[in-house]
């Protein structure tokens, strides 16, 4: 496996400077620490890796930088919906809907798809369906999670086929692209 | 050219707006138009310096960085600076706009809305920018406020001689003329500094007829400005030297073939090889997360250089299947397939080699914004990741 790469950008370089009469150089240096770990949780979701991005998790000291918070807040809630089993709480899942239907507010897509997943979670099929309808017909689905939350959730057999097919291709990870036997059969 | 002439300098409102050439001040045409806002509005400074007007922050400068990575003076530790430094090779140096007076100012509205390069060694060109024709002449009267016309008077011959004698082909390539000298030329890049800065930031001779003023011409060679060092010219051999620029024969440039899109691999290209190959390599420079860096994504992803953000992360796999904010702000696939079939991000990759050879894509800008066009081997590997189903 080729070495993480490092997610930044073109201004962060100023903040990787080493500034030694900078009154804030400690927070500096943590947000670089952040944004490595937050890289690293990222990095373990993507290959349905929950224990790793808990692990990485664990090495975080908060800094003052509200849009890496609300990153690690994503991270939280999906690893909650993705190790869900029959006992979690409805109304737990219920917050996790409400969090990403106002992230969603915005315009990135994947908040769409993870609102998509918790939907999936609730029992919402059709809001579900509705939203990861859209995505596949604008070719804006972000995740393989995606396909296959709709391949899970879709009536039709032939789609089914083709989303899982698609997370086959497009999945770090292909193990996700397994469907629970109860679907895989119907 | 174009038609737009100065009418619509006049209708700029700021200033006296243009006097036509009047017979009492030999040939100048005068203007006065302040084009500050304009200059903020599209972030000129972030690249150039302009007089009297203020330059960008270091960490929003895309040249003043650089320089200071490549100066050393960037205060990061040492590996870090090396490593960048081995990466750096485009925006190193910019021409400074103290020196665009020298121009016509016509010359300069017309390569504002259709930029071309103009410095063979220099990697970064003007990049494309959404300008208003309009705005094009505003900025153009601003940089340019006086345009003469006088003719150069010399002797072509004598100034051939001294331009060989004085060894100008070792900074300046003058392609189409009986002195181009490659040979010399590739000795240049090996002169002490800041003479290879120099080097890189000289201009092809051959467009100094069409866009210096040329009497201005003669004036800069006696008495050059930024990095062209002083050598030694009296006025009577820079008039001679300007005539031989403005009116040596040049031949024409060979054409330059349209590119040509090379078909789909037969072999597997993941995410991985774009990435690499493509993506991080070059684009990520200006589409990278906002989250990660203060809120700036860079030019193409929060916006700048005047252009409304586009939300364009080509970082991750994730955000690059997340597209681009179209011009009512919804978000669209960068690969869907434009009417002719053309997934959208390598439309914009091809339009990048148009422009090159002079032309305009309607509606769609050439990528990289502003730097060479992707070799078509590249273009052919983000071609076939898309045709195989944009394999992870
Ligand atoms: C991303 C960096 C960048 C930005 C932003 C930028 N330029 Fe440039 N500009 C360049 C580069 C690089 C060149 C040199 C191109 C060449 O010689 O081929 C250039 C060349 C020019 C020239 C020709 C000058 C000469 O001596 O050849 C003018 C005039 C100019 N730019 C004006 C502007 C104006 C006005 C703006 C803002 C509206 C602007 N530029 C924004 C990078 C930039
Ligand atoms: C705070 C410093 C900083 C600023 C500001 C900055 N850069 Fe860079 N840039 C870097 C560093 C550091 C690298 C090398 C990073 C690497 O590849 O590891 C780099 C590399 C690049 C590269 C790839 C290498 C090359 O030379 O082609 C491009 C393209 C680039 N920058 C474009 C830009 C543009 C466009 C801007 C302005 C919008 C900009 N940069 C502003 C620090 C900066
Ligand atoms: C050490 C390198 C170097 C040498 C040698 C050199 N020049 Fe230049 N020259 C430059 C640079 C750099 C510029 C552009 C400066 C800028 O745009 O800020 C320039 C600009 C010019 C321009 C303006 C052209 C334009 O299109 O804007 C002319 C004319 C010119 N040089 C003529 C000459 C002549 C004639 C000689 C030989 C007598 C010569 N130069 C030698 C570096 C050099
Ligand atoms: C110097 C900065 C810069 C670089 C480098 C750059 N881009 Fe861009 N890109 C922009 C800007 C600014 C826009 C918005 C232009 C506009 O609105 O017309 C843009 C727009 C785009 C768009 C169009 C999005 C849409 O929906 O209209 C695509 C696709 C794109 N870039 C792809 C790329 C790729 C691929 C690369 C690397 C080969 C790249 N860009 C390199 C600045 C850059």
């Amino acid at each position: 496996m080729k070495a993480a790469p490092t997610v930044t950008g073109i201004f962060l370089f100023a903040a990787l400077a080493a500034r030694p009469a900078y009154p804030c150089l400690n927070e500096v240096m943590r947000q670089e620490e952040a944004i490595k770990m937050v890289t690293k949780v990222e990095q373990a979701l993507e290959i349905a890796d929950y224990n790793a991005a808990e692990v990485a998790m664990r090495t975080h000291k908060r800094i003052h930088d509200d849009k890496i918070e609300d990153r690690l807040a994503d991270a939280r809630k999906l690893i909650f919906l993705r190790t869900r089993t029959d006992k979690t709480e409805r109304e737990q899942l219920a917050l996790v809907a409400d969090h990403f239907k106002v992230r969603a507010k915005g315009k990135d897509v994947k908040f769409k798809a993870w609102l998509a997943e918790s939907y999936e979670a609730l029992g919402k099929t059709e809001d579900a369906l509705a939203i990861l309808d859209d995505l596949k017909k604008r070719d804006l689905v972000p995740d393989a999670f995606a396909y296959m939350s709709y391949a899970r959730l879709t009536a039709k057999a032939a789609d089914r086929d083709a989303a899982v097919a698609a997370c086959k291709v497009r999945a770090k990870n292909k193990a996700i692209c397994v469907l629970p036997a109860n679907v895989a059969k119907s | 050219m174009r038609a737009l002439g100065l009418i619509a300098l006049a209708a700029c409102g700021s200033g006296s707006g243009s006097s036509p050439p009047s017979p009492g001040s030999g040939s100048a045409s005068i203007v006065r138009v302040d084009a500050t806002e304009l200059i903020a509005k599209y972030e000129c400074t972030r690249c150039h310096e302009v007089p009297k007007v203020a330059a960008a922050v270091r960490d929003k400068h895309c040249v003043a960085c650089h320089r200071q990575i490549l100066d050393g003076t960037f205060a990061a530790e040492p590996e870090r600076l090396a490593k960048w430094r081995g990466r750096i090779t485009s925006l190193t140096d910019v021409p400074s706009l103290a020196g665009a007076d020298r121009l016509r100012r016509a010359w300069v509205r017309d390569f504002l809305l259709r930029p071309h390069d103009v410095r063979p060694e220099l990697v970064a060109e003007m990049p494309r920018l959404a300008l208003a024709p309009a705005d094009a002449e505003k900025l153009a009267g601003h940089l340019v406020p006086e345009d003469r016309a006088d003719p150069v008077d010399g002797d072509p011959a004598a100034g051939e001689q001294l331009f060989r004698n004085l060894g100008c082909a070792r900074c300046h390539r003058f392609t189409g003329a009986s002195v181009d000298d490659t040979a010399m030329h590739a000795t240049g890049a090996k002169q002490p500094a800041p003479l290879d800065r120099a080097w890189q930031l000289a201009p092809d001779l051959r467009y100094a007829r069409d866009r210096v003023q040329p009497a201005q011409l003669a004036a800069w060679i006696a008495a050059p400005r930024g990095l062209m060092p002083k050598l030694g010219v009296d006025d009577a051999q820079a008039r001679d030297l300007a005539a031989f620029l403005a009116r040596t024969p040049l031949a024409a440039l060979p054409p330059r073939p349209p590119a040509k899109r090379l078909p789909v691999l037969d072999r597997a290209v993941t995410w991985d090889e774009v990435e690499a190959k493509v993506f991080r390599n070059v684009c990520w420079h200006c589409h990278a997360v906002p989250d990660f860096a203060r809120g700036d994504g860079g030019p193409g992803n929060s916006g700048g250089f005047g252009f409304a953000p586009r939300g364009l992360d080509v970082s991750s796999y994730t955000g690059i299947a997340a597209g681009s904010l179209d011009d009512e702000g919804e978000r669209r696939s960068i690969f869907a397939q434009l009417p002719d079939g053309t997934p959208r991000v390598v439309a914009h990759l091809l339009a990048r080699h148009t422009e090159a050879a002079g032309g305009i894509v309607d509606g769609i800008r050439g990528m990289p914004l502003g730097l060479p066009p992707l070799p078509l081997e590249e273009i052919q590997l983000v071609e076939t990741w898309i045709a195989q189903g944009r394999p992870r």
